[in-house]
């Protein structure tokens, strides 16, 4: 971090944020202009550009402007309180904190990492084909469940179901359809009956209104081959139809 | 069973297996040997292997026992084995520590710390097995919990979590380099 010489404080720039919030440092007296400068020379000075710092910076400095600038603007009387509790979340101590995680993250990289400072069998193994990984049962979570089943899911495509239109797909519909269609003299396809493209659905439903009215002998279904075309004809004029064939 | 021949089976239960092999397993498969027999078998094999001839030692691992390759081989191995697994990232790093260190955490307490977006790191660290999910928190949302996993503990050397190293112990670690 870097470090800042100023009247009355001397140190890491955070550490300026951190006693001015304290209270420890009155901000009034920082020049925050003189931050600025000795900043740019410090950047300067360091031959690449360490992004991380320099955001670091950026954001304490907003700090202390935000912290100065609601100092020297003349409060309103009701203000006083509540523009205490207002304070943004302080970005010093986060920053403390999370130099801690970096800290921590160092920690665990200095460790022995199976892999790269140590192996045992198996590891690092180079593994050409794509790895069938085999998971301990007692590390099984519903992360794996769920990624499972999601994968499964993926696998299966589109389901046909999506196409239906939810309303009107009722058996006793299509039977008074067909009624309606039926004319005496000529027999109707299946695929007459169909609307076109139809779904599943559709075909189940058209086809058990068929078997209802041949139930109730108002139809007569013909098939004059295997797998051929069904015909549909009005019960009475089937009876004549077959006895003139 | 004569005594050192426990020592010699142990040693072969530890080298043929896959996985940190616990104390409990060996008892079973020692039908029963008193527990005190084996710990002390596996003390004396530790105490063999950390002879200075030796390439591999004896480590307590995610809570069992494993031959390792001793560090100061490791740019050895590294030729050896070639390939190397991907390396994790600067912030797959840091949320894993946030993660060791403060578990179980929910996705909103990790992005809050490192100040970013965690989900792909998250997923990277889910893949790759380091950490899963523990549960699910009670609050609205209901979300996930995440917590590290035996690969973790594997992968980083560490007898269990309270082996994690403590940050007294970085500041320790620091200060011995800087005056080194």
């Amino acid at each position: 971090m870097c470090r800042v010489r100023l009247e009355g404080f001397e140190g890491p720039l955070d550490d300026l944020l951190v006693r001015i919030r304290k209270r420890q440092l009155e901000i009034l007296e920082i020049s925050l202009t003189a931050i600025v400068k000795q900043y740019l020379e410090y950047l300067r000075a360091m031959e690449n550009l360490d992004l991380g710092l320099a955001g670091d910076f950026l954001v304490i400095t907003a700090s202390l402007m935000y912290i100065k600038s609601k100092r020297l603007l003349p409060k309103e009387e009701n203000e006083n309180e509540e523009a205490e509790e207002e304070a943004p979340p302080d970005l010093g101590l986060a920053l403390l904190e999370y130099q801690k995680i970096k800290e921590a993250a160092d920690l665990l990289l200095s460790q022995n990492i199976l892999g790269r400072d140590v192996f045992t069998i198996g590891v690092g193994e180079e593994t050409t084909e794509k790895e069938e990984v085999a998971y301990d049962p007692e590390e099984l979570d519903l992360f794996h469940l769920a990624r499972a089943f999601f994968q499964l899911m993926e696998g299966l495509g589109p389901e046909p179901y999506l196409l239906v239109e939810p309303e009107g797909l009722r058996v006793t519909d299509k039977i008074e359809e067909i009624r309606r269609l039926l004319q005496p003299e000529k027999g109707l396809t299946f695929q007459e009956l169909l609307p076109s493209p139809y779904s599943r659905a559709e075909l189940i439903v058209t086809f058990l209104a068929l078997l209802e009215l041949v139930r109730q002998r108002v139809i007569l279904i013909v098939q004059s081959e295997l797998w051929g075309h069904i015909l549909i004809f009005p019960a009475r004029r089937e009876t004549k139809w077959f006895k003139e064939n | 069973m004569v005594q050192g021949e426990l020592k010699a089976v142990v040693e072969c239960l530890v080298f043929a297996a896959e996985k940190p092999v616990s104390v409990e397993k060996m008892m079973e498969v020692l039908d029963y040997v008193p527990q005190a027999f084996i710990q002390e078998a596996l003390c004396r094999l530790a105490e063999e292997y950390k002879d200075s001839d030796r390439g591999l030692e004896l480590v307590e691992v995610a809570g069992g026992f494993q031959f390792r390759t001793k560090a100061q081989y490791a740019p050895f191995m590294e030729k050896l084995k070639g390939g190397r697994r991907p390396k994790l990232s600067r912030a797959a790093l840091e949320t894993l520590a946030i993660i060791a260190y403060k578990q179980p955490m929910v996705r909103a307490e990790i992005e809050a710390l490192r100040g970013v977006d965690a989900t792909e790191v998250l997923h990277h660290l889910l893949e790759r097995g380091l950490v899963r999910v523990v549960g699910k928190k009670e609050v609205p949302g209901r979300p996930f919990m995440y917590g590290t996993t035996r690969t973790f503990l594997e992968v980083f050397g560490l007898k269990d979590l309270s082996s994690l190293p403590s940050l007294r112990d970085w500041e320790e670690i620091k200060s011995v380099a800087q005056l080194c």
